[in-house]
């Protein structure tokens, strides 16, 4: 699995091994030498961490809003989009000027009000899921739709106090770059917010899909894309010039009947597999097998089958004057080998305030009674 | 497409651009939409705009000299100057037309309202 964070290795753009590969027929035929050749043509332009295929998941995406239930599978994005907005009032400011970034059909948004931003872009990739986003319930938020691709922001340096981003993140290819562009539209001071799965998602569907296309095929390719790991987030924040990091984690387990109504979601979503090197067909045989595989090794004992999505949460803010700094090395007052005797140390400190304080003041109350 | 919104778009996205701003508009729908009068939401987005390129937005949907080429000072008091600000930039929508890149000429449409800034991939 490629994390989105790292280039491909050169063995999945090795050019000897494609040309070889391509003289065969059958693997001419298959979806994976077109997302190889692809990957391949891209590597060579320089582009080299090109791991999705941002048209087909704009295709992908659009062809949900044409579903007349799309709104029925939006709940995973709802219920983070909501977690999200709790985390936007958690800060107590009124942002003047926000940006919702891949706004999908305005899971976040739609949670927002005046006293918490009062202007409001809202962005996302496709102009078919664009139109049918809700606004915030809110009227009063002055707020304004944009199609735009996440991977080149077109907003002017300092547009924005606060950017959010909700479940959009994970299709972007170089999340580093994004990254540094959220930063530079943000003004100092200012703070993004987002959320994107991470490594952990899916986890039980992917460990099926392998077993099964192994025992029935005799080999697996990728069918769930890559996700960044936690461990990587804090160091591309850093790296975009990020402070003052807050990264967690939350797991969401959901039950499905079986593995067929949780792909079902998971395309009405649009969340479809879109990595150029995807496999685009699964022959019925491998399905039926990673079905039994996930009940199998997953099953909730009711017959249903959990699937894990782990979404990473992050907040970073834009560096200012006015921000709090770390005091300066060795200002510190208490070793940290003394942590183990802490409620002591703690004690002894207030003692010697105490003292300090006492000494501070050279007369006690009744005294100055008499005085006066 | 509130003039708002144009005020912070550029086209720096586009490779060999180095500037991009302001876009030039081509308005072939304009409408002007009534919104309610805020003066501290105004003077507040007014410390933010880059007012030159709001003169010359004006300009392009076709209400030349209708705003002072210069902010005026101590605007924060100012009704009727808050209340032209807000016209231009909560009021007048480009529904439909072309955001034109200053230095390509690339054309990025708007389509009821909503400008489309997607680049091709051998444009980024």
């Amino acid at each position: 699995m490629i994390p989105p964070t790292m280039p491909p290795t050169s063995k999945s753009v090795d050019k000897s091994a494609l040309s070889e590969a391509s003289n065969d027929a059958t693997f001419q035929k298959s979806s994976f030498y077109y997302g190889a050749r692809k990957m391949s043509q891209n590597a060579m332009k320089g582009n080299v961490m090109n791991v999705f295929d941002r048209q087909a998941k704009k295709l992908q995406r659009g062809r949900t809003a044409m579903n007349k239930d799309y709104r029925v599978f939006n709940y995973l994005k709802d219920e983070v989009g909501y977690r999200l907005s709790d985390r936007v009032y958690d800060i107590n400011r009124k942002f003047k000027a926000g940006l919702d970034l891949g706004c999908g059909y305005g899971h976040l948004s739609k949670h927002l009000t005046q006293d918490a931003v009062e202007d409001l872009v809202m962005c996302d990739h496709s102009s078919l899921v664009l139109e049918k986003a809700c606004p915030p319930e809110d009227a009063t938020v002055n707020c304004r739709k944009m199609v735009v691709d996440e991977e080149a922001l077109p907003f002017e340096p300092e547009s924005f106090d606060l950017v959010m981003s909700s479940l959009s993140l994970h299709w972007v290819n170089q999340l580093p770059s994004t990254f540094s562009q959220i930063m530079r539209s943000l003004r100092p001071d200012g703070v993004f917010i987002g959320a994107l799965f991470g490594g952990e998602t899916l986890y039980e569907l992917r460990g099926s899909l392998q077993l099964g296309e192994t025992e029935r095929e005799g080999g697996f390719a990728a069918h769930i894309s890559p996700f960044a790991a936690i461990r990587d987030i804090g160091g591309l924040l850093n790296a975009a010039g990020f402070t003052m990091l807050t990264i967690d984690t939350d797991e969401l387990r959901i039950g499905y009947p079986s593995m067929f109504e949780l792909m079902e979601d998971l395309k009405g979503m649009g969340e479809n597999n879109a990595s150029w090197i995807r496999k685009l067909h699964l022959h019925r045989d491998t399905m039926f097998a990673a079905s039994a595989i996930y009940k199998e090794l997953y099953g909730n004992e009711d017959g249903t089958i959990p699937a894990t999505f782990q979404i990473i949460y992050l907040i970073g803010w834009k560096p200012d004057p006015s921000q709090p700094k770390p005091l300066e090395r060795g200002t510190g007052e208490i070793s940290i080998k003394d942590l183990y005797r802490l409620d002591e140390v703690v004690k002894n400190a207030t003692d010697e305030m105490v003292k300090k304080t006492a000494k501070e003041i050279p007369h006690s109350r009744e005294d100055d009674g008499e005085k006066r | 497409m509130k003039l708002l919104t144009h005020n912070m778009l550029t086209s720096k996205c586009l490779k060999g651009v180095t500037v991009g701003y302001p876009l030039g508009i081509l308005a072939k729908e304009v409408k002007v939409v009534e919104v309610e009068f805020n003066p501290e939401f105004i003077s507040r987005m007014i410390q933010k705009v880059d007012w030159p390129a709001l003169c010359k937005a004006a300009e392009n949907v076709g209400h030349m000299n209708e705003l002072p080429p210069t902010l005026v000072d101590d605007y924060e008091n100012n009704e009727e100057f808050l209340k032209k600000a807000h016209h231009f930039l909560m009021e007048i929508e480009v529904i439909n037309g072309d955001l034109v890149c200053p230095e390509t000429g690339r054309k990025f449409p708007v389509t009821d309202g909503i400008p489309n800034m997607l680049a091709n991939e051998d444009e980024v």
